[in-house]
């Protein structure tokens, strides 16, 4: 499993962030209002992707 | 109530425990007194007053378990009545769901004038019902004034349609229909080719069950000011209840926290308190609002228009901008925020009316301070467009956190807020998450590719303010 999250920051600057984990830590910046307090994860059903594949 | 329960419902082996009881009750006090059966004693003493015994012991189960909220939330079925009854002595009240709206792309065969009255249907093919919340006049010509709506003419010239807002017909999330979804008119309505949700509808909210109402009931009935986190969140959700704005989780930055900028507006740049970031989640999935936007070309295939700051209060981010008719593919492009098939743009924010609010707002610093509240307004320049008129209707869909100007209104209003607070509701900034599974199975035990896409996404669009989200 791919995680992939993108989040834009006050200024407007767009933060990508992948991997096992999405931490908002990671990208944190308090003086453009990013930080894992002022933010959500959230995802649309099209950008979930899943392929079963029998073995 | 436990009135309802009469002598009927009153089974033999409740019956005949009653009547050892009082057998055994009598013969304690009264050892000589003939109680066999057939006796005159049991059939005239014991036996009518065991009917009455069973029938109030029963009753007595019956309001016990109606007392407590943990047993009713395991009785499926209990009676919601008597949990709001019982909620009612916290000043509680469960949330009985909300209707979901959305604008509908209605086709049609010709350049006519078409009226619909209020309460129009219109029915997916799943059966779900939406209405018109109002009579609509659409014409080439619209008196605009007079409210009526515009019918355009789609590229190919090959139809007319036009664009209006719809609500569900009963409360649920399942009317939180995606773009795109088939709509058929359920009245006549001359020359109607087909309809189509115009963007995701929202707001649809299912009615709050036991155990949800249990989660929250601590902070329902916690002290109710703008103080403390636990009581700024209990006052909002009360206010909110029953209303549009689900409020799913708050998260409130004030003194001390490395988020709030605007208590430090002094030449030591140090925080003074009484400022408050409120920063309120009101959506489960991405909430998207549509707009119709007229740009003026200021380049060669280059247009520019202003999105005010009461025209989507406080949106995150730009979904799309695309052609009017146009339905935007949701996915996202890995690293950026614009959907799939949008075209590029600047979105460029600054604040609005900051002369006319007492918040404390750097004027020098407003794109930072307004963000994603009702004080932003952004000035959108869209590029690579191939017309090049003079002007140009776009379809433009952004991420918002519903109802956030009424939150706003209601954080200043002087019987609320604290007399020395300064509260800003804000859109929290969204993390938009992309996830690819391949599941491996054995060929006897198959995976439900749906049923696992479905879990994800109620699991991400779960989360209040967190962290990390994990793929475990």
């Amino acid at each position: 499993m791919a995680l992939q999250g993108t989040i834009r920051d006050a200024s407007g600057a767009i933060h990508s962030l992948q991997g096992d984990s999405l931490d908002l830590e990671s990208v944190a910046d308090p003086q453009v209002l990013l930080a894992p307090e002022t933010a959500v994860f959230a995802a649309e059903l099209a950008s979930i992707h899943v392929e079963a594949v029998a073995e | 109530m436990a009135e309802d329960i009469t002598l009927e419902n009153v089974t033999q082996e409740q019956f005949d425990a009653a009547e050892a009881v009082l057998v055994d009750l009598t013969r304690a006090a009264y050892p000589s007194l003939d109680l066999r059966r057939g006796t005159v004693l049991r059939d005239l003493l014991i036996r009518p007053a065991a009917s009455v015994y069973a029938l109030n012991t029963d009753r007595l189960t019956e309001l016990q378990n109606k007392m407590s909220l943990v047993t009713l939330s395991t009785d499926e079925t209990a009676d919601p009545s008597d949990v709001d009854a019982i909620l009612a002595n916290f000043g509680v009240e469960r949330n009985t769901g909300n209707k979901a709206t959305g604008p509908v792309m209605v086709r049609v065969d010709a350049a006519r004038d078409y009226v619909l009255a209020e309460n129009f249907r219109f029915i997916t093919l799943d059966g779900l019902v939406f209405l018109t919340t109002r009579p609509y006049t659409v014409r080439l010509d619209p008196d605009t004034t007079a409210g009526d709506i515009q019918l355009y003419r789609s590229d190919d010239g090959t139809y007319y349609y036009f664009v209006i807002d719809l609500i569900a017909e009963t409360e649920g999330a399942q009317y939180s229909i995606s773009q795109g979804t088939a709509l058929d008119a359920g009245n006549t309505l001359f020359g109607f080719v087909a309809g189509e949700a115009y963007s995701d509808f929202s707001g649809g909210v299912d009615e709050e069950s036991i155990q949800e109402v249990l989660a929250r009931l601590p902070a329902a009935v916690s002290y109710r000011a703008l103080e403390s986190r636990t009581s700024i969140d209990a006052k909002l959700r009360e206010y909110f209840e029953d209303t549009a704005v689900r409020i799913q989780s708050i998260s409130s930055q004030g003194y001390g926290d490395r988020t709030q900028l605007r208590d430090k507006h002094n030449p030591m740049g140090t925080a003074v308190g009484s400022r408050v970031d409120v920063y309120m989640r009101t959506f489960t999935s991405p909430n998207v609002v549509t707009l119709q936007k007229t740009g003026t070309l200021v380049a060669p295939n280059t247009y520019q228009f202003e999105i005010a700051a009461d025209e989507a209060p406080g949106f995150y981010a730009i979904r799309s901008i695309s052609e009017i008719e146009s339905s935007v593919s949701p996915e996202l492009a890995f690293g950026s925020i614009p959907a799939i098939g949008s075209y590029p743009f600047l979105d460029v924010r600054d604040g609005q009316d900051l002369e006319y609010t007492f918040h404390d707002i750097d004027p020098d610093n407003a794109v930072i301070e307004t963000a994603f509240s009702v004080f932003q307004k952004s000035t959108v320049t869209v590029q690579e467009v191939p017309q090049s008129t003079s002007t140009h209707v776009f379809k433009v869909e952004l991420y918002t956190t519903g109802g956030l100007l009424d939150i706003q209104t209601y954080l200043d209003m002087d019987a609320v807020r604290n007399v020395e607070g300064d509260y800003i509701a804000r859109c929290p900034l969204i993390c938009l998450v992309g996830v690819d599974v391949r599941a491996y199975y054995d060929i006897r035990y198959p995976v439900d590719a749906e049923q696992m896409q479905l879990n994800l996404y109620n699991y991400i669009n779960s989360r209040s303010f967190t962290r990390r989200l994990t793929r475990s």
